[in-house]
């Protein structure tokens, strides 16, 4: 009898198509959460309430990406991100961009879900991925159960964040000269740290985002020195589908620049779409969106 | 005896073009699977947890578990019960679902004249009535969970709402969302916390006042919807509505008597004025080969 479920790849004999010898290159796409051989069939992005999945399509292949994070004084974390599949559904929930201050929202569809990256100060924190900001929460746990990391120590030698799936934000100065600390590297990145006080002649500079594929937003919005108070920058993002960069942006003046967004640069202190972290005085976190393979 | 992984056809990391081939909706023996099939994908959803009841208001049962994962084909299974409607007390926790290595837990209980009751893997949970809500828990991949708060904090497992005045806190958001809280004061307009929104929804707490008293909605799921509560002046009204399941809708509350959360996971609503807390929904496994 033949097997009822041979489909192709999967359906054959694994050594055919993912040989155990390292002579060879594989023929299956390295990439670790982006689903080889299916087809993108639905962007969605904030305010879509609902998916039209064909009749017959049982099981998808879901990225949702939540909400980075509000700047305001640090920048706010990136949004957080998850992956796999799950039974089709109608329903789906896509973050909106965030404001000033505030921790991001969560995008979900049938049971794949992801929270939004950490404000900067106000709210609740970051979570389920979601970056930390220095201000507020640490670097947040993700759908998978990979830990979140620390956000760097604040003080006269401040700390950059820790490595996470939600990954730490930057420490935050309160030395003049001594700069306010880098967002940590993660999938979903840190926000930079600023300068709290730094009263004195010394230049202060902020803290830069972390990368990831939601970038930090920098940190900022400090004026203690007199001679030279500067903005960090905001952390790039990558765009899964194309494998291109997206770019944070520079810091102008004392405003940090925003995170790049899973699907979008950054624009000024606004993270970029897909989950960007906003930068320092009032960024806004970038909107969420969903990818369903099929 | 030798085992070759590369001879087993079923190997794969996705079910992709799997088809539904069982229902399971008791514990047993696990019957049906064609020789051969030697991994299955299965989904288990826990029971939900009953909502509570306590002599003024209490909170709505959380949402059962939901988990999804390959597996090897157990000899038994066990298909989680709806958790018990509190009776004075809080709620039950509904039962925990298993099959092979794909666990489940069940809702938690909503609270009552006693705390919500505890739950596991994924379970929401339970508002708060005179007695504390609780937290959602850790799903099956290490997904954190919601905490207790007003209204119940986001996470795949949301935590349950507390009570307040006026309108109990609603219960989190998740995937298996929290129960809703109770309204603490008992006169005026009152209306009991709504249980939260998600693929599984939680039941609604109640309120209990001389006053017009609503009890909350039971939570919108993804596939089905809550129960209203009920509503009227004087403490012989004020019962919240089941959440929406898996299955099926959640029921309506009636007079003091929380709703039954809808078949698949919803969490029960919560009685008011020594009412009984509404029942959970029953858990469910479905096989993909």
């Amino acid at each position: 009898m033949a097997n009822p479920i041979r489909r192709g790849e999967s359906g054959s004999q694994v050594s055919s198509w993912h040989v155990s010898s390292n002579t060879v290159t594989p023929n299956q796409q390295t990439s670790f959460i982006l689903p080889h051989g299916l087809t993108l069939r639905h962007t969605v992005n904030a305010g879509t309430t609902s998916v039209t999945i064909p009749a017959g399509i049982t099981w998808v292949y879901a990225i949702c990406v939540g909400s980075g994070g509000g700047g305001a004084y640090a920048g706010g974390g990136g949004g957080g991100v998850a992956w796999g599949w799950t039974l089709a559904n109608s329903t789906c929930v896509v973050a909106s961009t965030t404001s000033n201050n505030q921790s991001g929202s969560y995008t979900r569809y049938g049971h794949i879900i992801a929270g939004g990256g950490s404000g900067s100060a106000g709210n609740a924190g970051g979570f389920l991925g979601g970056g930390g900001s220095a201000a507020q929460s640490n670097g947040a746990t993700n759908y998978w159960g990979m830990p979140g990391g620390a956000n760097g120590t604040n003080g006269a030698s401040p700390t950059i964040g820790r490595i996470g799936s939600g990954a730490g934000g930057g420490g935050i100065s309160s030395a003049n000269g001594i700069a306010g600390s880098n967002g940590a590297d993660g999938i979903s990145a840190g926000g930079g740290g600023y300068c709290q006080t730094g009263a004195g002649a010394l230049a202060n500079v902020s803290g830069n985002g972390g990368n990831g594929l939601t970038g930090g937003g920098g940190g900022g919005n400090t004026t203690g020195s007199t001679t030279s108070n500067l903005g960090g920058n905001g952390g790039n993002g990558l765009n899964i589908l194309t494998g291109a960069i997206t770019t944070g942006a520079s810091y102008s003046g004392i405003f940090g620049g925003g995170g790049g967004g899973i699907a979008g640069n950054a624009s000024g202190q606004n993270g970029g779409l897909g989950g960007g972290g906003g930068g320092s005085n009032a960024g806004t976190g970038g909107a969420g969106i969903l990818y369903i393979f099929y | 005896m030798s085992v070759n992984i590369y001879q087993n056809s079923s190997f794969s990391d996705t079910p992709f073009g799997l088809k539904l081939q069982q229902t399971i909706t008791s514990s047993g023996s696990v019957t049906g699977i064609p020789a051969g099939i030697q991994r299955v994908y299965a989904v288990c959803i826990g029971g939900g947890g009953g909502g509570g009841s306590s002599t003024t208001y209490a909170g709505g049962g959380g949402a059962g578990g939901f988990s999804t994962g390959w597996t090897f084909v157990p000899g038994t299974c066990t298909v989680g019960a709806g958790g018990t409607g509190g009776s004075l007390s809080a709620g039950g926790a509904g039962g925990d679902t298993v099959f092979g290595m794909v666990l489940a837990g069940g809702g938690a209980g909503g609270g009552g004249t006693t705390a919500s009751t505890a739950t596991r893997m994924g379970g929401a949970g339970g508002g708060a009535g005179t007695a504390a809500a609780s937290a959602g828990t850790t799903s099956y991949t290490g997904a954190p969970a919601g905490t207790t708060g007003n209204p119940g904090n986001v996470g795949y497992a949301g935590g349950g709402g507390t009570a307040a005045a006026t309108t109990g806190g609603a219960g989190g958001i998740g995937i298996s969302s929290g129960g809703g809280g109770g309204a603490s004061t008992v006169t005026g307009t009152q209306t009991g916390g709504a249980g939260g929104k998600g693929l599984i929804a939680g039941g609604g707490g109640s309120a209990n006042t001389t006053g017009t008293g609503t009890g909350g909605a039971g939570g919108t799921g993804d596939l089905f919807a809550g129960g209203t509560g009920s509503t009227g002046t004087g403490i012989l009204f004020g019962a919240g509505g089941g959440g929406g399941g898996y299955i099926a809708a959640g029921s309506n509350g009636s007079a003091n008597t929380g709703g039954a959360g809808g078949n698949g996971g919803g969490g029960g609503g919560a009685a008011n004025n020594s009412g009984t807390g509404g029942v959970g929904g029953a858990g469910v496994i479905y096989l993909y080969y």
